[in-house]
């Protein structure tokens, strides 16, 4: 059963909790946006959380692709990354 | 092999399982809901994209615990983890809010619209001029205070300044940069002292129409009303500037804006240069409104 949770939770779980991570520190720059900006910290701890429970996962034969994904998607979907990304590519404004 | 699933009427249907068939369908699914954010389809095609990633969450995972696949039925869920209409939307207007508008060809690549120099919805002229911005705002605002100043010394206006931009700023291009053009905004002076009478109204047309010639603004016409008798607009116009004075009541208000006008930071040809690169190319969807004057 966790098994399968993993399997078919984790990948789509670390997805958005990373979208949202991004969307909450660009909100949480206006002032306006209160929720997000109070929300930011606690996602950002979630998204780490993603990451270390990809890790664990990869142990395992069966849930590796999933804790792969989960992982990569924490590492390269987090604010400072997607920072460095459109920065490196020359996309930032 | 298939997972069987009973039905109350003693039948039973099959669901086939075969990791690959699920691979395929997931990325259909990634690539229907590319195509319904990219082209800002219907949102009811994203919300089917949607209930279809999810379904091929649920079958792909069914598949990777039945069938023991370790590899191609756990890729295809990651696949619409990655590729559903909610993470695509998410990531594009965070790449929106930060690179502007981008769209693919197959000629040029990348296009980053955000560096589009013109200004959506609005034809350029094909040689724009150079205006320099800094010294028309500088003369726009002597000749406002001028007109203000004899107002206020003949009958003793009190003035207020409205909010709002003033001075010289860019004008957004529509998909999420600046084009090279600027528009010149004075402060809108308003005064609720006018008493109505014949004499402080010709004086307030009257000296509003010596500020306008003074900026060379000699085009005058009603675009409300009847400013010479009653309540009304009257805008004096030339070169993209219009100046406007308007009597409503006791309430006299004066405004300028002028643009919009290429940037004097702009080299000789800059704009045909940078406006070439998107030459014969359709303008996508703006995410701003430009504020042209």
């Amino acid at each position: 059963m966790l098994r399968a949770l993993t399997i078919g939770l984790l990948p789509m779980l670390a997805m958005g909790v990373a979208v949202l991570t991004l969307v909450a520190f660009d909100l949480g720059q206006d002032p306006a946006a209160q929720p997000w900006s109070e929300l930011s910290g606690w996602l950002f701890a979630a998204l780490v959380l993603v990451g270390i429970v990809g890790i664990i996962a990869m142990l395992d034969a069966r849930t590796r692709v999933a804790g792969a994904f989960a992982l990569l998607i924490s590492l390269i979907v987090n604010p400072l990354t997607a920072a460095y990304l459109l920065l490196a590519l020359g996309l930032n404004l | 092999m298939t997972a069987t699933v009973e039905q109350t009427a003693g039948r039973s249907i099959r669901i086939p399982l075969r990791p690959g068939l699920i691979l395929a369908c997931a990325v259909v699914v990634v690539l229907v809901s590319w195509v319904s954010i990219a082209f800002r389809l219907p949102w009811i095609i994203a919300a089917i994209a949607m209930l279809l990633a999810v379904l091929v969450t649920v079958w792909g995972t069914l598949s990777a615990i039945v069938r023991r696949s370790l590899f191609v039925a756990p890729l295809a869920i990651c696949l619409v983890a990655a590729g559903n209409p909610a993470t695509l939307a998410g990531l594009g207007s965070y790449v929106e809010r930060h690179a502007g508008v981008l769209s693919v060809t197959l000629d040029r690549g990348i296009v980053l619209w955000a560096k589009y120099p013109g200004i959506a919805g609005w034809d350029a002229p094909t040689d724009p001029q150079p205006v320099d911005t800094i010294a028309l705002a500088k003369n726009v605002q002597r000749a406002l205070r001028t007109a203000i100043g004899s107002l206020t010394t003949a009958y003793g206006w009190a003035w207020q300044i409205g909010d709002g931009d003033v001075g010289v700023t860019p004008i957004p291009n529509g998909f999420g940069g600046n084009s090279m053009f600027e528009r010149v905004d004075a402060p809108r002076w308003t005064t609720d002292a006018f008493d109505g009478s014949d004499e402080q109204r010709a004086a307030a047309i009257a000296t509003a129409e010596a500020s306008a010639a003074e900026l060379g603004l000699t085009q005058a016409s009603d675009t409300a009303g009847a400013v010479d008798t009653g309540d009304g607009t009257r805008s004096w116009s030339a070169d993209s500037q219009t100046l406007t004075l308007t009597i409503a009541g006791s309430r006299v208000t004066l405004t300028y804006v002028g643009g919009p006008f290429l940037s004097t930071l702009s080299l000789p040809g800059e704009f045909e240069t940078a406006s070439s690169g998107y030459a014969g190319l359709p303008l996508p969807p703006t995410i701003v409104t430009p504020d042209v004057p």
